[in-house]
């Protein structure tokens, strides 16, 4: 039970790009084609739910050892080893995935998404299958909020925006009704 | 290769100076950081054991720890793990240690820290229970921890007039009703202090005139309270 | 090299107006939005990267000579991820409160898009002394956007400043300090920029 609501919680209640603001970078940033977008959400759900497990043995092995204080640097290094692991891995053994996603991969070691999770795993102090049920959940709504964004600007693309607004803005403002939207979802629980 | 080799050594040794500088550091401001720490606490200790009906201290105020010794020797009931008691069903910890005060007026006074799970996740609470020897009364709660919870709607539970809305709560009434929040018990948000007060009276604890929209969080502490309510009274009854 | 001080400030003030991190780079903006729901905040999350992004700027630009090449973008993490744990200690021994609620996002500012960015594009190709001024024009001008949207944000949903009231309740847009709030302030004031930009333009 405590599994599916860290499960639902981190997909749609908590999303992580519109509700902690996480990982808003690719975002804004890889959501102008849909298809685009789908690759960089499949990604993200690949390297999430690599990343969270490193990181929580890690983060266990760190508080034995009691330096606990290099918690940030260990995190960002084996994310950026992994993400480099991934990428050659991927293109030893499946070229065509590579091809499709293999673009992606270097922004995420930059996407504070990876990182934030495998922190707040730590902070919350999860255990092991509570850290990958929160990495599933937190990547898949990632994952969502970036294909439902990036359907929405194929179509902002065409809409007559006074001149200020266009580009950026318009995009913005947007993401905040799409946000909107997804506060909805805090009324689905009830514990 | 080994040009890959030489690249690992350096990237080895960049990371070995990069640790051991961090190191120092920690080393450095260990003790500043323990003390930050620390001085929160007691704030938080000493605000809950302030009469919240007069405003005066419970206790002689030579009384208080100022430090980390003299706090130490408050130390009630403490576990090695971190956690006193868990409570799966509402949700709730009492964490490690709990201190006992002797009281101006010769009642025991416990300052208990106790988490209850949020909207975003734990909140973490310091409550001070009064102990006349027959009846255990809250005095006062402080909400020392909420960084999890949604500015402006769930965080609004650390506000003064939000913690008010969770003091004077008697065990007598706990055992009797049990604790709930206005919504769950289906009643009415109350309009006046003296209603506010008499809801509370039935254990029902009313935040949702304040904290519009966000339910989860108080429920939470509710839930929490209650927990700590029953744990105090079994601990309370073992020792007689 | 002499560099004369016209340059210095042109400099130091790109960083501020022309080519201002947050409003005209639109980079980082996860501690942005998230950050800044009241001035405070986001001045102290201004102020934390601040101080990262100065001296992450001038360390790189003082090793960028002896730096191997291919593996710089590790060294460069391995530099900033130091000095975001050394102001993540700080903060928590001397401005305990600022840094429960900023919470996670001190450990963030490691993956803050404008440090590794002004470290690659700028500090790994240039002097101390250019790199430094860099880095305090970029500070500057993320700190003054956030204190900004912060205070905004501030203003509109809680009728304070800094804390301190100026209309208290009766304009009370809560939906400012929730999430949608920041998106929708950020590409209003994104949107007000532009405005400003396009009529200098023209005029």
């Amino acid at each position: 039970m405590k599994l599916f609501f860290i499960l639902i919680s981190a997909m749609l209640i908590n999303n992580l790009i519109l509700s902690r603001f996480l990982g808003i970078c690719p975002f804004l940033g890889v959501s102008r084609k849909l298809d685009t977008a789908v690759g960089m959400g499949i990604s993200v759900i690949f390297v999430m739910i690599l990343s969270s497990t490193a990181a929580w043995f890690i983060d266990a092995l760190l508080k034995v050892w009691g330096i606990e204080y290099l918690k940030i640097i260990t995190f960002i290094l084996v994310i950026a080893a992994l993400v480099q692991f991934v990428e050659i891995f991927m293109k030893k053994a499946s070229p065509t995935l590579y091809e499709a996603l293999g673009i992606y991969l270097p922004l995420i070691t930059t996407n504070c998404a990876i990182l934030g999770i495998a922190l707040l795993n730590s902070q919350l102090e999860y255990n092991f299958l509570e850290s990958l049920v929160n990495a599933i959940g937190a990547s898949v709504g990632f994952a969502l909020a970036l294909v439902i964004f990036a359907s929405i600007r194929e179509r902002l693309e065409f809409a007559d925006i006074p001149k200020p607004f266009a580009g950026m803005a318009s995009v913005l403002i947007a993401a905040s009704l799409l946000s909107m939207a997804f506060m909805g979802f805090k009324g689905l629980v009830k514990m | 290769m080994r040009e890959a080799w030489k690249l690992g050594i350096i990237l080895g040794l960049v990371c070995l100076i990069a640790a051991s500088a961090l190191g120092i550091i920690y080393m450095i401001s260990k003790r500043s950081m323990e003390k930050a720490d620390l001085s929160a606490k007691l704030k938080a200790i000493r605000v809950v054991l302030l009469n919240t009906k007069t405003g005066d201290l419970l206790i002689d105020r030579e009384n208080i720890p100022k430090t980390p010794g003299e706090l130490k020797a408050k130390i009630w009931k403490e576990d090695k793990s971190g956690i006193v008691y868990k409570d799966k069903a509402k949700n709730a910890k009492i964490i490690s240690p709990v201190y006992e005060f002797k009281a101006t007026n010769g009642n025991e006074i416990f300052v208990v820290q106790f988490s209850g799970v949020g909207f975003g996740g734990s909140v973490v609470v310091i409550g001070s229970f009064i102990y006349d020897g027959k009846e255990i009364t809250e005095n006062a709660v402080e909400i020392v921890d909420y960084s999890q919870e949604t500015p402006g709607l769930g965080a609004k539970i650390a506000e003064k007039k939000v913690e008010e809305r969770f003091f004077g709560i008697n065990s007598d009434v706990v055992s009797k009703y049990g604790l709930k929040v206005n919504k769950d018990a289906r009643v009415q948000p109350q309009k006046t202090m003296k209603g506010i007060e008499d809801l509370k009276k039935r254990g029902i604890i009313q935040t949702s005139d304040i904290m519009t929209g966000a339910t989860i969080t108080p429920r939470g502490v509710t839930n929490a309270l209650q927990a700590t309510f029953e744990w105090l009274k079994s601990q309370l009854k073992g020792s007689e | 090299m002499r560099v004369d001080n016209k340059t210095i400030w042109k400099e130091f003030t790109k960083g501020i107006i022309r080519e201002n991190p947050t409003f005209v780079q639109v980079l980082g903006m996860c501690p942005t939005l998230a950050t800044t729901t009241n001035a405070i905040n986001g001045f102290g999350m201004g102020v934390a990267t601040f101080i990262v992004l100065v001296l992450s700027n001038v360390v790189i630009s003082s090793i960028r000579k002896v730096v191997p090449n291919r593996i710089r973008i590790p060294i460069f993490i391995v530099v900033i991820a130091s000095f975001v744990t050394v102001i993540d200690m700080l903060m928590h021994a001397f401005t305990y409160e600022l840094w429960k609620t900023l919470a996670l996002y001190v450990p963030l500012i490691v993956v803050n898009c404008i440090i590794m960015g002004r470290a690659e594009a700028f500090a790994s190709k240039n002097t101390v002394k250019r790199s430094f001024i860099d880095g305090l024009g970029m500070g500057v001008g993320f700190t003054t956007a956030l204190t900004l949207l912060g205070a905004t944000r501030e203003l509109l949903g809680s009728g304070t400043i800094f804390g301190i009231t100026i209309w208290g309740n009766a304009l009370n847009i809560f939906v400012m300090i929730l999430p949608p709030g920041g998106f929708l302030m950020m590409g209003l004031l994104l949107g007000m920029f532009n405005a400003i930009g396009q009529t200098k333009k023209k005029a």
